[in-house]
């Protein structure tokens, strides 16, 4: 779905439109659900983010500017939603049983996916950074311009293209040296 | 859950809560709030209190014109405020607080400015007092910006709390210090400095305050 067909659902759901609302799910929770395996540390915590993600995509739908792009705005809730989550859980120091639950599973970028079989794949994105990984997989995976990026993280552009690219070198080096 | 399963229980919880939702106006357009504001508070305070007693030396534009250079900039700083409360168009707060910097920065020359031209002084005894009461009416002209600030950014989702405290704290204590400037006749340095520069640090701690109880509501 191209971003003027998201921003012509954006606009009728703000109209009060739910299967806008319905089409707008369908198109963005793919890419939701692969964004919070990169930031949650289990699949249950994923799905719950995800869950979470499109309630404030709806308690926040006026602050959508017709003519911006529709996934930067989402993307930045979701991860909004993520840090909220993360507070919250340092606040009351909940422990959480991650060995049995499993880790979700973490998009690759295409250029890194000739490079190893999937299980050494996953292990190596685990091994990256946070801020890496979300750089690298914005832009390699979904294709966030690092202006993009910027925006969503709340960086400079030029901090968004040195995050990724370290990232992408330091998953190849992972990956080099496994060999 | 699966995916039928949870998009039917976010239908349901949404369904209640659908009404049209007019888009919030561009940053930009917002920001002007603050011009409005502006303009009431200063016709207001200049019925009552009237012109600083060395107008006639500085002349409109060392006194309207540089409040009015202080007024822009504080429209730039809420304008950059406000876009933080839009998701994905706040940008870097290191960026926002270098443009903090400047409007810091163009008050100290306003003031410079002034001081070239008519150097008043509190005479030796009352400096105290004077201080006292350019504090006080800074920090309760500020107000109302402030009150207007977070009204506007309530209704927008707050990301970044620290650029946002930071941001409108300063622009409603430097518009607030536009407005006093003109009233108060004093521009020696160790009178402006903690009394007019200083100030703008209380309206700073009332946006933290203000900002916490928006980012809680939402």
């Amino acid at each position: 779905m191209t971003e003027q067909e998201l921003s012509d659902l954006m606009a009728a759901y703000q109209q009060g439109d739910i299967d806008a609302f319905e089409g707008l799910y369908r198109a963005l929770k793919p890419r939701l659900q692969g964004y919070l395996s990169v930031l949650a540390r289990s699949r249950s915590q994923a799905d719950d983010l995800l869950q979470e993600t499109f309630l404030q995509i709806h308690r926040s739908r006026r602050t959508y500017l017709r003519g911006r792009p529709v996934v930067p705005w989402v993307f930045a809730i979701a991860r909004h939603v993520h840090l909220m989550d993360l507070r919250k859980r340092t606040q009351t120091r909940r422990r959480e049983i991650v060995s049995d639950d499993p880790a979700p599973e973490m998009p690759v970028p295409p250029e890194a996916e000739g490079l190893a079989d999937r299980e050494r794949l996953q292990r190596a994105l685990g091994q990256l950074p946070a801020d890496q990984i979300e750089a690298v997989t914005l832009h390699h995976v979904w294709g966030f311009t690092f202006q993009e990026i910027g925006a969503t993280l709340g960086i400079r552009a030029v901090t968004a293209k040195v995050r990724a690219f370290r990232g992408m070198r330091r998953l190849k080096e992972i990956l080099g040296a496994g060999r | 859950m699966d995916d039928h399963d949870l998009l039917t229980r976010l239908k349901s919880e949404i369904a209640p809560d659908l009404a049209p939702v007019q888009p919030l106006p561009a940053p930009g357009l917002r920001a002007l709030w603050l011009l409005a504001a502006w303009v009431g508070l200063a016709g207001g305070l200049f019925m009552v209190l009237g012109f600083r007693q060395d107008i006639g030396v500085l002349g409109a534009w060392r006194t309207v014109g540089f409040s009015l250079i202080e007024v822009a900039c504080c429209l730039v700083l809420f304008r950059i405020s406000l876009r933080f409360s839009i998701p994905a168009m706040g940008g870097s707060p290191s960026t926002a607080l270098v443009w903090v910097a400047g409007a810091l920065l163009v008050q100290i020359v306003v003031s410079w400015a002034t001081l070239e031209r008519s150097a008043l002084s509190p005479s030796p005894g009352h400096e105290w007092r004077i201080a006292l009461v350019c504090l006080s009416a800074i920090t309760l002209l500020s107000l109302a910006p402030l009150a207007l600030g977070f009204a506007l950014l309530s209704r927008g989702l707050l990301t970044r709390l620290l650029p946002v405290i930071v941001l409108t704290g300063v622009a409603s204590g430097l518009a607030a210090e536009s407005l006093w400037r003109l009233r108060c006749p004093y521009s020696n340095w160790s009178h402006v400095l903690p009394s007019h520069s200083g100030a703008l640090v209380v309206p700073v701690l009332v946006a933290s305050a203000a900002a916490m109880w928006v980012h809680r509501r939402s």
